[in-house]
């Protein structure tokens, strides 16, 4: 599975998201999940791949339209809201490929 | 190489309780800062301030926390950081955490080296006491120490 960070220039923001994000896999060990941190004009060409991605909250308005499980952060150094709402996202995501374990190919 | 907030924080670049207008008030203050020490170029303020017009305010990552920063590259002579804290909240027009009263301005002159400071810096801004301490204080030199001494 992949999430994706997401900022405008890929390098502040969402490797902020990032540095977080991977912490709270390893607290619930989850090893078959990558993140990357990505700027908003790559990331079009990425989403496919993606299955969440997490951004700041006023980033809503370029991810209206996502085919990815839409994750927005608030306070993006409030680890207890980005633990929640991501491991909440994981799952949806797990539905999602319908019931494929974390980390399996898509077909 | 990675650098730590310490490296990377200019401390003619830290003030504290600045009077600022608006948004774009703030980006000039504390961008003038870090051109006037040789760290940015005058074009990076104007980078700075075209990520709102483009993407919207969401840099506002924090509640009354703002980190500034635009694409790295040429306009970063050094990679920087710069920190400010208002007399005066001010909009920036996010619509979760306005009002700012802390401005933080990145710069890096590449999309790596950062990422030790950055980690740090997040850790400073995740701890409410740390916080408190930072928009208590009213001397530069003071707000400088200050945050070097939060450094974890």
């Amino acid at each position: 599975m992949r999430i994706t960070t997401l900022c405008g220039m890929g390098f502040g923001t969402s490797m902020m998201l990032m540095l977080f994000i991977e912490d709270i896999l390893k607290e619930n060990k989850m090893k078959n999940v990558e993140v990357v941190p990505t700027d908003l004009g790559s990331f079009k060409g990425q989403e496919a791949a993606t299955d969440i991605v997490v951004a700041p909250f006023d980033m809503e308005q370029h991810l209206k339209n996502s085919t990815c499980v839409v994750v927005l952060i608030r306070n993006l150094v409030d680890k207890q809201e980005i633990r929640e709402k991501v491991l909440d996202a994981i799952e949806k995501a797990e539905q999602r490929k319908g019931g494929d374990e974390i980390g399996e190919e898509k077909s | 190489m990675e650098y730590s907030l310490k490296e990377l924080l200019v401390k003619n670049a830290v003030k504290a309780k600045v009077q600022v207008a608006d948004r774009n008030e703030a980006i000039d203050y504390i961008g003038n800062l870090l051109v006037k020490f040789g760290s940015i170029t005058g074009d990076y303020i104007l980078a700075m301030k075209n990520v709102f017009t483009k993407l919207g305010p969401y840099q506002v990552v924090v509640p009354g926390i703002v980190l500034l920063h635009a694409h790295p590259g040429n306009n970063v002579i050094k990679t920087c950081i710069g920190f400010v804290t208002l007399k005066k909240p001010i909009a920036f027009a996010n619509s979760q955490n306005d009002p700012v009263d802390i401005v933080i301005a990145l710069g890096a002159r590449d999309g790596e080296s950062h990422i030790k400071a950055l980690a740090e810096l997040a850790n400073l801004l995740s701890n409410q006491q740390y916080l408190t301490k930072i928009r208590k204080t009213k001397s530069s030199k003071e707000l400088y120490n200050l945050i070097i001494s939060l450094i974890r």
